[in-house]
């Protein structure tokens, strides 16, 4: 069937058409016993489907909306400093977390080895300036 | 009581007019939720968070608005939600039990024997974006500028969907031909 033809059959269903276009429908649906077919079969699938009901919830369920909303109420009140605490610093931490790795990795990158100490830049120390001077004038 | 003046109510503090709010509007989000998701224990918390959200918000509801359509809008996103969930897990199942899940979702609706649950299987075999065209315009009876208002989407959109969602009920229905259709 061509598209145009069952395009304004299915249009037909869900919208108001035009005097012409209703016209050329009855005109087209006289003429195709093919798409005067397919007209009966959405008629019966759409009534079908209008038909099916396909649910209802459990009983008292208004009364357990109403309930749940008073038990999520009473737990924002209940904690209210702790929520705004965590809301106040939330940003703050992980701006924080964020600025702690770009440094981290800045530091990395210019120190070129992979160690603690290159990772929070602390100035490379050499065996002599590591050992106590005067435990090495004792040792002389 | 018009709804109107129930969320006035509830606006002022009064939570116990929301009840019948509630009680007035939950057989119209079962229809569209168990018509999302079928009929299934997750159905009635979908339902149950599409009343709470609705509830968080009032107070940015306009009074001159339908609650219906923004209820219904809640309904459907959580319900889309819950579609998108729904494939997450199967997939991690698929991982871990080969393709057996896969068969639940292509099951043959001549295994059924109620009329519901054929068309509600058909329905469920849609994709999540032509079973919401047919869960609102075709189960609910929204026009289809309701329906284009409540998906935001064109109405020219709800319509190719309704048309592709059609052909493919169709199709699905073929072995009921002449018996159901």
């Amino acid at each position: 069937m061509k598209g145009k033809k069952k395009k304004l059959l299915y249009r037909s269903f869900d919208e108001a058409l035009t005097p012409k276009e209703k016209k050329q429908l009855d005109e087209l649906l006289s003429a195709s016993a093919e798409l005067r077919e397919e007209h009966e079969n959405t008629l019966r699938l759409r009534q079908r489907v209008s038909e099916h009901a396909p649910g209802h919830f459990k009983p008292f369920f208004a009364e357990r909306v109403t309930n749940e909303i008073k038990i999520r109420q009473r737990k924002a009140l209940q904690d209210p400093f702790y929520e705004s605490l965590v809301r106040a610093f939330k940003p703050a931490i992980v701006a924080a977390t964020i600025l702690f790795f770009a440094l981290v990795s800045y530091n990395l990158i210019k120190s070129e080895r992979i160690s603690v100490g290159s990772a929070l830049a602390e100035p490379e120390v050499s065996l002599d300036q590591a050992l106590d001077p005067t435990i090495i004038l004792t040792m002389e | 009581m018009t709804d109107q003046e129930i969320i006035r109510e509830v606006k002022g503090g009064n939570i116990d007019a929301y009840t019948e709010f509630v009680k007035r509007h939950e057989s119209r989000v079962a229809a569209t939720v168990y018509g999302m998701l079928g009929n299934c224990a997750e159905a009635e918390d979908v339902g149950q968070e599409t009343f709470i959200r609705f509830y968080k918000n009032i107070g940015n509801f306009r009074g001159d608005a339908d609650p219906l359509t923004y209820l219904t809008r809640i309904a459907i996103n959580l319900s889309l939600n819950e579609i998108k969930r729904r494939k997450r897990s199967r997939l991690t199942s698929i991982h871990k039990a080969g393709d057996e899940v896969l068969q639940i979702e292509d099951t043959d609706v001549r295994q059924f024997d109620d009329t519901g649950e054929v068309v509600q299987n058909a329905i469920n075999r849609l994709n999540a974006k032509y079973r919401s065209v047919v869960v609102l315009r075709m189960i609910e009876g929204h026009t289809t500028v309701q329906t284009a208002e409540i998906l935001q989407i064109p109405v020219g959109t709800v319509l190719s969907r309704l048309a592709r969602a059609q052909d493919k009920l169709k199709k699905i229905l073929q072995p009921y031909q002449g018996e159901l259709i």
